[in-house]
């Protein structure tokens, strides 16, 4: 029996990091794969540990956290194995951030920032990379690229910048990109742009991605499979359209329901009442259970992420698709007929 | 003067240091560090390792291996100019280039210098003087009575403004008798002529008139100048022709090394091989030491015998000497190397000095009685000095004061900027409580010192007029030695009778020297190049 | 730029004339040059004369106006103890200076800046902890006192070099070394702080995301970004060794350069001299501040040296 090798596999993963007051658990048994050419969303608010996952999936788990369980493995090799993390990040993963114009370094032109990776990896001559990064200038859609590359980052609007940003990620050719919060910083009309721009790269060139954010509607085109993050774990996943349509968890139900949209008649927007669980005293049982308008006795015991369906799964005791519409449940919420 | 090409010159240079630190900023520069090519001066052979006899250091022919030596003064001349500045640091450079009339041996006494004798006072405005024959500057120009006249008329001459002129103050002309004999003409008697004559250096009439005379200066001694690197060192040679013979020591650098303890360290390090003004705490350091014979300065407090002024009363002055234990202070600050001032402020070995007088023994419970009798104790006054001037001058007013305090006078001392001082000193209206001074005398003469300190219209006395005056003013012109030496010995009777002063000390010069070096010190403090000799 | 330095050049000159105008009262407050010149006991008469002779005795506002309508056409007037003119002594002993000067910022700034890169690399270890106090000590003795402990130590007792003067490289060794001490500890201090600043900066963190290689971040990323508040200390370090280290230096050295005829001057109450020496100074002061703002410009693109662009 051959599986098909994962390109990025997360399993078990638990990390840590001293804080005043304890020791924050930011991510406790986390698993998740990324396949070639596969799109996988990570959906959690502030302080469920996304960026914690970010870091990991590049080996850049580094003091004061630490990695206390479970392993990633990126083609089969540990990224705890910082030789080799350092080999993979730029020609097989790379990142795009938050904030494109903290991402880059002010003083150096977009040019010498994406020359300098394909020099190192790629063994190119300083010219013919330059040829290359006008090349990916003209790919993320930035006209004139032979005058840009000799810009430098503020020279560049918002949107603008974010698209350098992924032409420097892509300078090595990886073959997965990492968005954390790609387009949290960037105003909705370039945020679709630059979504849009990632799915057309993602087809030309075959990338996976690892797409993080808190914002659903951003992973509700970009994203294959969805994995809904709270506190720490994974309390949900499936497709887009499950997720949305059909969620069994009560989290992401939540989460939608405190989701504005356009598209239906201004309800009011239900908050989520409580407050996320302090990661420094974990306590047994379903961390939303606090929260949650379904728990009962049995949530004092940590549910596991069952199977449901192929690629669906859920942790939880009474999934909604379980209430059979008694309950304040999901149904009709959505307006769709 | 031109004001054309010394200013483009200027331009061009401050162009250069923008250029300089534009290029400076940009990188390293080479580590030498004159641009200008010293003609004459050679690598630093002499200063760097130690060395018993060096290579030649002169871009003459090629001559056999010298003896040389480096001798480290602390401060540098304004010019080498022998007739333009009245600086010891010249003096003691210069005194190996020129020659004078008249001079003064080892011991201090006066000799003929190129004069034939000590000169003949022809009458009351007139001194002769016979030049020996055969004398030529380096240059070749003859030294006869031409070259004296136009000396002569060089330093007097009121345009070439020369401090000097003040201790040729009587002199007003020369004119020439023959060849070689020669007629100084002073605005009236004027015994000291044959002494002041030790401070007329002798130039050469073409040679003096270049405007760079005072950099490259041409005498008649027994070194040539060679170089000087300003800021440096001063370079001389000894000239072969000389006649009095050859000299041990062919090539001397003078190093200019204002610092003290780097100077100090230099002759530690065998680089210097003498120096002057050793501290008295370092003697133990060196490999040798030499003191001066006599005292060059005389460490006094001139206190105020005036009427209305709080030390009027001579038992109080008195008092003020009887409390000072001066040898405890030459012992302990100078470890032993001062001379007592007898009662007075001159020397054995200077002309005047009275040798009947001895200083005020320590005594102070005598000194409690008189300012008793004289209702003065619990006093206070105001007591000036200085410091930095001359050595341990403010440890030596602060031992005086501790000194007074122990008898119950109280002395506040005040130290102002030097000009400041100055102003003080010399205040003919409002005379200083008492005040330090450090005194010298290059003439070693009772005139200067007596004129200024005991006469009541003196720069710097604090005294009403008496007979002294008259007696001072009668021995200024007065030709008849024997007379003379009775005025000023009456002079310095009444000073001490009158306690005028408090004499301290007369602080001899101090010079440091590595093991090679063979000498003595002069008693007027001048470093003969002539005298000095090197053992390997 | 043409503009820019235009600009800049102006406010030079201005800065130049007031240093000029605040030296000259000052050095006629502190001291009457002719009471040096003349022995204690010159009479009142003569100390007219040379007054008189030296230009001094004219109202202050006279020799005022004198002096600022020769010192543009640069004749700052002979020295009072060398009776030449004062520009020209100056000139003559102002390479030696720019040796000592750049041979000790030079080495003070490289010395400073990889004692601060390596310090900041590892924050709290022993290498920065030894930094930390080299630098506080570089900065807190005096000078003067390490200038003769040196010579005290390498020349006396090691005999590694001579005790002063100059010549060949080894006289220069001692006196640079002293003049770079302080220039070592604050660039070293500033430079530390500055890259842990920019190693935690977020395009640091993203750029090791990225795959650029640790060298090229810490010597490229971030040296660069840090250069900026070291450039500014550094310009500042190159004022101060100018202007005072080298007169310390000099001094004890006696190395013949400005400072050290700075010294000579100040002793002898010659202001002609000090004048001068002040000129060429405020010069190469304004000259470097003017490189300096250059320099920024280069190094941070952000800058904008014209307003209008």
């Amino acid at each position: 029996m051959s599986r098909r090798e994962h390109l990025l596999e997360v399993r078990n993963l638990e990390v840590v990091y001293p804080a005043r007051g304890g020791t924050v658990q930011a991510v406790r048994d986390v698993s998740f794969t990324v396949d070639e050419g596969e799109s996988t969303g990570i959906v959690g608010e502030s302080g469920s540990g996304k960026s914690t996952i970010a870091r990991a999936a590049l080996g850049l788990v580094e003091l004061p956290g630490r990695i206390v369980g479970g392993e990633v493995l990126w083609r089969g090799r540990s990224l705890r194995n910082k030789k080799y993390a350092r080999q993979v990040r730029g020609p097989e993963i790379s990142v795009v951030s938050q904030d494109p114009m903290a991402s880059m370094s002010p003083i150096l032109t977009i040019g010498t920032q994406m020359t300098e990776v394909m020099v190192r990896h790629l063994d190119l001559g300083k010219k013919e990379a330059v040829v290359r990064a006008g090349d990916l200038l003209e790919k993320v859609g930035i006209p004139d690229p032979g005058r840009r590359l000799g810009q430098y980052p503020f020279e560049f609007s918002g949107g603008m910048q974010q698209r350098v940003v992924i032409a420097i990620a892509l300078s090595c050719d990886p073959k997965m990109l990492i968005a954390d919060e790609p387009t949290t910083a960037l105003d909705v009309t370039t945020q679709a742009q630059i979504l849009d721009l990632i799915s057309s790269l993602r087809r030309d060139l075959g990338l996976s991605l690892l797409l993080i954010t808190h914002d659903l509607g951003v992973v509700a085109g970009a994203c294959d499979l969805l994995n809904v993050l709270y506190a720490g774990e994974i309390v949900e996943s499936g497709t887009a359209d499950e997720l949305f349509y059909r969620p069994h968890h009560p989290y992401t139900a939540a989460l939608l329901g405190s989701t504005p949209r356009l598209d239906v008649k201004a309800e009011r927007l239900t908050a989520i009442e409580g407050q996320p669980p302090d990661l420094r005293q974990v306590v047994a049982g379903c961390s939303f259970a606090p929260r949650c308008p379904y728990a009962t006795g049995r949530c004092e015991s940590s549910p596991t992420l069952g199977t449901s369906s192929a690629g669906r799964a859920c942790a939880c005791w009474h999934p909604l698709d379980s209430h059979q519409g008694n309950l304040t449940g999901s149904e009709g919420r959505l307006g769709h007929a | 003067m031109n004001r054309f090409k010394p200013q483009s010159r200027r331009w061009l240079g401050l162009v250069a240091v923008l250029a300089l630190v534009l290029a400076a900023c940009g990188g390293d520069d080479d580590a030498t560090p004159t641009t200008e090519a010293p003609a004459t001066t050679q690598a630093p052979t002499t200063t760097a390792a130690p060395t018993t006899t060096a290579a030649p250091t002169t871009t003459a022919a090629p001559e056999p291996a010298g003896v040389s030596i480096v001798v480290g003064l602390g401060t540098e001349p304004g010019s080498l100019d022998p007739q333009a500045v009245d600086q010891f640091a010249m003096f003691t450079i210069n005194d190996n280039v020129f020659d004078k009339l008249v001079t003064r041996n080892a011991g201090g006494d006066l000799v003929p210098g190129v004069a034939t004798d000590l000169g003949t006072p022809v009458d009351d405005t007139t001194w002769q003087f016979t030049v020996q024959e055969g004398i030529s500057f380096h240059n070749g120009e003859p030294l006869n009575a031409d070259a004296v006249v136009h000396s002569v008329l060089r330093i007097i001459d009121p345009d070439y403004q020369t401090p000097l002129k003040d201790n040729l103050g009587t002199v007003v002309g020369a004119e020439k008798v023959d060849d070689y004999t020669v007629n100084i003409l002073t605005s009236g008697p004027d015994p000291l002529i044959p002494t002041r004559m030790t401070l007329l250096y002798l130039v050469p009439p073409e040679a003096s008139q270049n405007a760079d005379f005072g950099e490259n200066p041409v005498g008649s001694g027994p070194y040539r100048f060679v170089s000087w690197d300003r800021g440096i060192a001063v370079e001389l040679e000894a000239d072969p022709n000389y006649r009095g013979g050859a000299a041990a020591v062919t090539n001397a650098r003078f190093t200019f090394i204002e610092e003290y303890g780097t100077r100090l360290a230099g002759v530690l390090n065998d680089e210097i091989d003498l120096m002057a003004d050793l501290l008295p705490e370092d003697n133990a350091r060196v490999d040798q030491s030499w003191t001066t014979p006599t005292g060059l300065k005389q460490f006094i407090v001139s206190l105020n015998a005036r009427a209305g002024s709080p030390v009027e009363d001579v038992r109080v002055r008195q008092a003020l000497n009887y409390a000072v234990d001066k040898e405890a202070i030459a012992e302990g600050l100078f470890s032993g190397t001062g001379e007592i001032l007898q009662g007075q402020m001159l020397n054995p070995n200077w002309f005047g000095f009275n040798t009947d007088l001895d200083p005020y023994p320590y005594d102070p419970d005598r000194a409690r009685a008189l300012l008793e009798e004289a209702g003065a104790t619990g006093l206070e006054i105001q007591l000036v000095s200085l410091v930095g001037n001359s050595l341990l001058d403010r440890e030596t007013t602060e031992a005086v004061a501790a000194y007074w305090a122990e008898v119950g006078v109280n002395a506040e001392i005040f130290i102002p900027e030097f000009s400041e001082y100055i102003d003080r000193l010399i205040d003919r209206e409002n005379r200083p409580d008492a005040i330090f001074v450090p005194h010298d005398n290059i003439l070693f003469d009772g005139d200067r010192t007596l004129s200024a300190y005991y006469h009541s219209q003196g720069c710097c006395g604090s005294m009403d007029p008496s007979e002294a005056d008259d007696w001072i003013d009668a021995g200024r012109t007065e030709i008849d030695q024997a007379e003379r030496l009775r005025l000023y010995q009456a002079v310095g009777q009444q000073g001490h009778d009158e306690a005028w002063y408090v004499w301290l000390i007369s602080i001899p010069n101090v010079f440091a020297g590595t093991d090679r070096i063979e000498w003595s010190a002069r008693a007027d403090g001048l470093i003969h190049l002539v005298d000095i000799g090197v053992s390997s | 730029m043409g503009r820019y330095l235009l600009k800049r050049l102006s406010q030079a000159v201005l800065v130049v004339i007031s240093v000029m105008v605040v030296v000259f009262v000052v050095t006629r407050l502190i001291g009457d040059p002719v009471a040096v010149m003349l022995p204690l006991e010159a009479t009142e008469e003569n100390r007219a004369i040379l007054e008189a002779q030296l230009g001094l005795d004219r109202p202050i506002l006279v020799q005022l106006g004198h002096y600022i309508v020769d010192a543009v056409q640069l004749d700052l007037g002979d020295s009072l103890w060398q009776r030449r003119p004062a520009i020209d002594i100056v000139l003559e002993r102002l390479p030696p200076t720019i040796v000592l000067v750049v041979a000790g910022f030079v080495l003070g700034v490289l010395l400073g800046v990889v004692i601060g890169v390596v310090s900041s690399l590892r924050p709290g270890g022993w290498v920065d902890r030894a930094a930390v106090t080299l630098g506080l000590l570089g900065v807190s003795l005096p000078q003067f006192w390490i200038g003769l402990m040196f010579i005290v130590f390498f020349s006396v007792g090691l005999g590694w070099f001579p005790t002063s003067g100059s010549g060949g490289i080894e006289f220069l060794v001692l006196p640079a070394v002293v003049l770079a001490l302080p220039i070592v500890g604050r660039i070293a201090l500033v430079t530390r702080s500055s890259m842990i600043d920019e190693m935690n900066a977020q395009h640091v963190k993203d750029a090791v995301a990225r795959g650029v290689s640790r060298t090229r971040i810490v010597l490229v990323h971030a040296l660069k970004g840090a250069g900026i508040a070291t450039l500014t200390i550094a310009g500042w370090e190159l004022i101060g060794a100018l202007a005072g280290g080298a007169v310390v230096v000099e001094t004890v050295y006696a190395w013949p350069g400005i400072g050290f005829t700075a010294m000579q001057a100040i002793e002898r109450h010659d202001i002609i001299l000090v004048q001068a020496v002040v000129f060429v100074v405020a010069i190469m002061v304004v000259t470097i501040n003017i490189i300096v703002d250059i320099t920024y410009a280069m190094l941070d693109p952000r800058v904008k040296l014209d307003r209008a662009r």
